[in-house]
């Protein structure tokens, strides 16, 4: 009767814990790019299924905490990266080269946006948050993401302080072609400097 | 010791239980946060549409990860109170009305993608069909949060985007 009792309890108890932590183990699912279903190409993974009907519940869920109001895949493709080419983590503080390969995939116009452990666009005093396709006339091209201003070059501001960041490449309208083989295209690589 | 078992299986399956509970009641719950914090602010400024005029910046706190490249205008109805229609504005480059339903699925879009032409566009949006999303006609159930982006860049700056914003329109028509 008291094991019984005590299972009861465990079990309401343990359920009214997991839906309170939830939203933190959305973040940590956020965090983690989900990469169950993923799709990847060098450091970069992306996601094919976001707000459609057949988006897994789990996925519905993250992007619910940390995405709300994402595209579907055919209107804006998010590629996230959290590291380096090693596979180190993106860390404010230190500095980086995005290498932007000389052909990028067939899209509208793209950007590559850089956010800090927050999520939140990095504060910076040039008020320089993105790069864009718009930027530069194509060709390789290499952009330093640094705390410290760069010269004579592109430069994505980076924190300054001791955290994780993110960086998320936007295409928007990708073409059918990029859809149907996105590991095939080169991508831009990140290298600490 | 098998009544220790007993009672940590309990535990975990509760676990996992309040766990996807929560999974699938989320969407709907940041949903319901997003869709009565733009009614209010729709309350308050008397207007359907609210439009954000600048591209987002470290002060920009609304929701994570904003992107930089677009303005955005936002509004939401509920088809319950009756159907409506939107006017959106011909836009000289990339723009895209985002429609989405309780669950934070994406009903559809209507935008440059589909329809490239710069033209002015009248979208009715009703009930009494089954669910789609053309370039006249938004068929669906219930609440809705419409979501319009506007690329920002040389070619459309800033203010030719906000002119485009303030000419949105969003009406009951029955």
């Amino acid at each position: 009767m008291f094991v019984r009792f005590l299972t009861i309890l465990a079990l309401v108890l343990s359920l009214a814990y997991g839906y309170s932590v939830t939203p933190a183990l959305l973040d940590a699912m956020a965090s983690t790019n989900l990469s169950a279903g993923a799709v990847f190409n060098g450091n970069w993974k992306t996601r094919f299924d976001l707000a459609r009907a057949d988006t897994p519940f789990f996925v519905r869920a993250a992007v619910a905490q940390v995405g709300l109001g994402a595209n579907q895949a055919e209107e804006a493709l998010y590629w996230t990266t959290s590291s380096d080419n090693h596979g180190n983590p993106l860390l404010g503080g230190q500095a980086y080269t995005i290498q932007i390969p000389a052909t990028m995939p067939e899209v509208a116009f793209w950007s590559i946006t850089a956010y800090d452990a927050d999520h939140f666009l990095i504060d910076n005093p040039a008020d320089i948050y993105a790069i864009t396709d718009r930027q530069y006339g194509g060709g390789t091209t290499s952009v330093v993401f640094s705390p410290a201003p760069a010269y004579d070059t592109l430069w994505l501001p980076n924190s300054p302080k001791e955290e994780r960041v993110t960086l998320i490449l936007r295409m928007y309208q990708p073409s059918s072609k990029f859809l149907q083989a996105p590991g095939k295209y080169p991508m831009p690589t990140v290298q600490r400097q | 010791m098998k009544s220790v078992a007993k009672i940590l299986a309990a535990a975990l399956i509760g676990f996992l239980l309040g766990v996807v509970s929560r999974m699938l009641a989320h969407p709907g719950q940041e949903f319901n946060t997003v869709y009565a914090r733009i009614q209010a602010e729709q309350v308050t400024s008397q207007s359907q549409w609210l439009h954000r005029y600048d591209i987002a910046d470290s002060n920009f706190r609304e929701i994570v990860k904003p992107n930089v490249d677009t303005i955005y205008s936002t509004a939401v109805l509920d088809l319950a109170q009756g159907n409506y229609a939107i006017t959106l504005p011909a836009y000289n480059n990339y723009w895209s009305l985002q429609v989405m339903q309780q669950n934070t699925d994406v009903l559809g879009y209507i935008g440059s993608r589909g329809y490239p032409d710069p033209i002015t566009r009248r979208v009715e949006i009703r009930s009494d069909c089954p669910p789609q999303v053309t370039e006249t006609k938004i068929c669906a159930n219930g609440r809705l949060w419409l979501l319009a982006r506007y690329l920002v860049d040389p070619i459309t700056p800033v203010t030719t985007a906000n002119q485009t914003q303030d000419k949105l329109q969003l009406d009951r028509i029955d």
